[in-house]
C-alpha cells in the first residue's frame, strides 16, 4: 500500500491533477454552471498566459535558477507589438518584434548571470524593474492600442478545427516542451545542471550554455504569452504582466518542480496553471470575494512546497533501497537550502524511472 | 608602482562599505547644485530625509536578513498590514493611539517571526516563503478592507509622529526614530556577540552550527527584526499618509533590497552594512528627487531604479573581478 502510494506520487503531475479534479468537481457541485463547456473553455483560455510562462519558468527552475522578470517581459513584449501596430506595421513584423524583445531580455538576463556570475535572483529582479519601466515609458508617450490587424486579433480569438488557437498553442507548447524536458539531451542537461552544476560540468556539460539557453527560452515564452495577451486585450496597459511571475512560479512549484533545481514537470506546471485559473474563476462563481485569490495563492505555494518535501521523503523511504535510506540529510542537517541539495543527490533511481 | 599603489588605495577606499555611495552622493550633489538651484537647499534635503527615513528602516531590516543569508520580500505587505491594524483600531474601536501603535508594531513582529519559523522549521526556501507571505498578507489586507482605503483615524499627535507635521528646522519625528534605531543597530552590529553569530550564519551555516551558533534562532531573529522594523515603518507611514490604501507600500521591498545592496549587502549572505543601507536608501530618494527636479516624467522612475540596481551589481562584480585578477595571475 505504502509502496503503491509512493509509486503513484512519483508519476509526473499525478498529485496536482488529482487536486485539479477535486477542485473542479467541488466547484461543479457548488454551481453546475461552472461545468458548462463555455465556462470551462473560457477558463482554459484565461489560464494560457500563465501556463506559457510557467513552462518557461519550469525550465529555469529545473536548471537551478529563477527568473523574476517574466511578468514584466510579458508586458514589455506585448507593448512593443502594440507599439508596432500603432505605427502601422504588419502582423508579422509586429509579432516578431515582440518576440525578439522577449528573447533579447532573456539573453541579457542569461549573459549577466553566466558571464558576470551575478546572482540570477537579483539580476532578474533588476531587469523586472527595467522592463516594467520601459513599458510604463512607452505607454506614457503613446497609447498602446489601435491599428492591430485582423490576423493579430485571430491569434487570441481564432480557432483551428474547432479548438481555440490559444488553447492549441498552449497544448502544443506543453507537449513539445515536456518531450524536450524528458526525451532530449538538452532536457537531461538542464536537469543535470540543476542537480549539481559542478557534477554536470565534470560530466562534460557546458553549464553556462545550458543556463543561458533556459533564460532565453524563458524570455521568449514570456513574449509569446505577452503577444497573445495583447491580442486578447486589444490594448496594453502600463502595468500589464505585473505579478505574473509570482503566479508562474506558483504554477511551476505546484506542478512538482523543485526550487532547488534538478527536477521539473512541464505537464505538472500546465495542470497547476489550469488549477490556479479554476480557483480564480471558481471563487467568483461560488460567490466568494475574488480578493481571496491572493490569500489562496500564497497559502497554496507554501502548502505545495511543504507537500513536495513530505512526498520526496515518503518516496525515498518507501522505494529506495534500505542502504540509501538515512544516508543523506540524516548525518548533516545544514541550512534551509542544504537538505534539498542533499536530497537531490540520492534520488537517481527516481530520475531513471521517469525516463 | 605608483599606479599600483593608487589602485590599491582606491580599492581599500571602495572596499569600505558606503564609501562608494558617499562619493556618488557628493558628485551628484555637486552636479545637481549647478543644474538646479533648488537641489542644495535645506528645504529640498529635509523633504528627502523625511522621505528616506521610512525606507531606511526597511532597508536596515533587509540588511540584517541578507547578512543572515536570507531575503525578505514580505516587508511591504507587513508594513501595510501594520498600518491597517492601527487605522482599524483607532477608527473602529476607538483604541488610544499608543495602544494601537504597539498593536500595529506587534503585528509586524509576529509576521516576521512567522516568516522565520516557516523558513527554519518547515525548511521552505527563504524567498518562496516570503514571496508567498507577501501575497498572503496583501490578500488578507484586501479581503479585510474590501479594497476601500481606511480613513478617519488620524489626529494631531499621529500626524506629528508620522512626520506630516514638522518640528523646528523642518525636521520630523520619524527621522529621529530612524536615527535612534540606526544608532542602536550600529552599536549591536559593532559590539554584540550576536552580530558575529549573524555573520557566521550567513557566511556558512554549517560551520556556524558546528561552532556552537544556534543558527535557527539567529535566522528567526533576523526575520523578527525585519518584521519589527517593517511594522514600525508601516505605523509611521499610516500616520504620514492619513489614509491606509490596501496597496500601501507595495513594491517597497524592491527598494529596500536595492538600498541594502547598494549599501554593500551581498545576496550570498555574511556581508552587509546598516550605515551602507541607510546611505543606499538616501541614494534612491536622491535619484527620485533628481528625476523630479530635472523635469523627467515620473514614469521613468521604475526604469531608472532597475538600471541603478543593475549598474551597481555589475560594477561591484567587475571591481571584485579586477581585485581578484592579479592574485590569480
Amino acid at each position: 500500500m505504502r509502496q503503491n502510494l509512493a509509486r503513484l506520487l512519483q508519476i509526473e503531475g499525478v498529485s496536482i491533477s488529482l487536486a485539479l479534479i477535486v477542485v473542479v468537481a467541488l466547484l461543479g457541485l457548488l454551481n453546475p454552471a461552472f461545468l458548462s463547456a463555455d465556462n470551462l473553455s473560457a477558463i482554459i483560455v484565461q489560464s494560457m498566459f500563465i501556463l506559457i510562462i510557467a513552462v518557461g519558468m519550469t525550465f529555469v527552475l529545473t536548471a537551478g535558477a529563477i527568473d523574476l522578470s517574466v511578468g514584466s517581459v510579458l508586458g514589455l513584449s506585448g507593448g512593443v507589438t502594440m507599439l508596432c501596430f500603432t505605427f502601422g506595421l504588419g502582423t508579422l513584423p509586429a509579432v516578431l518584434a515582440g518576440l525578439a524583445v522577449g528573447a533579447l531580455c532573456g539573453l541579457i538576463n542569461g549573459l549577466l548571470i553566466t558571464v558576470l556570475r551575478l546572482s540570477d535572483f537579483i539580476v532578474t529582479l533588476a531587469t523586472m524593474g527595467v522592463a516594467a519601466g520601459l513599458l510604463q515609458i512607452m505607454a506614457f508617450y503613446r497609447p498602446l492600442r489601435g491599428g492591430e490587424t485582423e490576423a493579430f486579433t485571430w491569434l487570441a480569438y481564432g480557432s483551428v478545427l474547432g479548438l481555440s488557437f490559444p488553447i492549441l498553442l498552449g497544448l502544443v507548447m506543453v507537449v513539445v516542451m515536456a518531450l524536450v524536458m524528458h526525451r532530449t539531451v538538452f532536457g537531461r542537461q538542464v536537469r543535470a545542471v540543476g542537480m549539481s552544476r559542478e557534477a554536470a560540468t565534470f560530466a562534460g556539460i557546458d553549464a553556462d550554455r545550458v543556463r543561458l539557453a533556459v533564460f532565453v527560452m524563458s524570455g521568449l515564452f514570456a513574449a509569446v504569452a505577452g503577444v497573445l495577451l495583447a491580442s486578447r486585450l486589444a490594448s496594453v496597459q502600463p502595468a500589464l504582466g505585473r505579478g505574473y511571475e509570482l503566479q508562474a512560479i506558483a504554477a511551476a512549484v505546484l506542478g512538482g518542480t523543485s526550487l532547488a533545481g534538478g527536477r521539473g514537470s512541464v505537464v505538472g506546471a500546465a495542470v497547476a496553471a489550469l488549477l490556479l485559473a479554476a480557483i480564480s474563476a471558481g471563487l467568483q462563481i461560488v460567490g466568494v470575494d475574488p480578493t481571496w485569490y491572493q490569500v489562496v495563492l500564497g497559502i497554496s505555494i507554501l502548502l505545495a512546497v511543504a507537500f513536495h518535501k513530505w512526498s520526496d521523503r515518503f518516496v525515498d523511504r518507501n522505494i529506495l533501497q534500505p542502504k540509501l535510506e538515512g544516508s543523506p540529510g540524516g548525518t548533516s542537517q545544514p541550512g534551509p537550502s542544504q537538505p534539498d541539495a542533499a536530497a537531490s543527490i540520492t534520488p537517481t533511481p527516481r530520475l531513471l524511472s521517469t525516463e | 608602482m605608483i599606479r599600483n599603489s593608487l589602485l590599491s588605495s582606491a580599492r581599500t577606499l571602495f572596499s569600505r562599505p558606503g564609501a562608494g555611495i558617499a562619493l556618488f552622493l557628493i558628485v551628484v550633489s555637486l552636479v545637481m547644485s549647478m543644474v538646479s538651484p533648488v537641489f542644495l537647499t535645506w528645504m529640498n534635503w529635509s523633504n528627502m530625509l523625511n522621505q528616506a527615513s521610512l525606507l531606511i528602516l526597511l532597508a536596515m531590516g533587509m540588511t540584517i536578513v541578507l547578512i543572515g543569508g536570507g531575503i525578505d520580500l514580505s516587508v511591504g505587505a507587513i508594513a501595510a498590514l501594520s498600518g491597517g491594524v492601527v487605522a482599524f483600531l483607532i477608527a473602529t474601536l476607538g483604541t488610544p493611539l499608543w495602544l494601537a501603535l504597539i498593536a500595529g508594531i506587534l503585528v509586524g513582529l509576529a509576521l516576521g517571526l512567522l516568516n522565520g519559523v516557516i523558513i527554519t522549521v518547515m525548511q521552505i526556501p527563504d524567498f518562496v516563503t516570503t514571496l508567498a507571505m507577501m501575497a498572503l498578507i496583501r490578500g488578507v489586507l484586501f479581503v479585510w478592507t474590501q479594497g476601500v482605503p481606511m480613513i478617519n483615524y488620524s489626529d494631531k499627535t499621529y500626524m506629528l509622529l508620522g512626520g506630516l507635521t514638522r518640528l523646528p528646522l523642518r525636521l520630523t519625528v520619524p527621522e529621529f526614530i530612524t536615527a535612534a534605531i540606526l544608532c542602536i543597530g550600529l552599536l549591536i552590529m559593532t559590539y554584540a556577540r550576536v552580530a558575529s553569530h549573524l555573520k557566521a550564519t550567513g557566511e556558512n551555516p554549517d560551520v556556524a552550527r558546528l561552532s556552537g551558533v544556534n543558527v535557527a534562532a539567529i535566522k528567526i531573529g533576523t526575520y523578527a527584526v525585519s518584521g519589527l522594523l517593517a511594522g514600525i515603518a508601516g505605523v509611521l507611514m499610516a500616520g504620514k499618509l492619513g489614509t491606509v490604501q490596501p496597496n500601501m507600500a507595495s513594491g517597497v521591498e524592491v527598494q529596500a533590497l536595492a538600498a541594502a545592496i547598494i549599501g554593500g549587502a551581498a545576496l550570498t549572505g555574511g556581508r552587509g552594512s546598516l550605515l551602507g543601507a541607510a546611505l543606499g536608501a538616501i541614494t534612491l530618494v536622491v535619484i527620485q528627487n533628481v528625476i523630479n527636479l530635472l523635469g523627467v516624467p515620473p514614469v521613468f522612475e521604475t526604469f531608472v531604479i532597475g538600471m541603478v540596481i543593475l549598474v551597481v551589481i555589475i560594477l561591484e562584480r567587475l571591481s571584485a573581478m579586477a581585485s581578484a585578477g592579479p592574485r590569480l595571475a
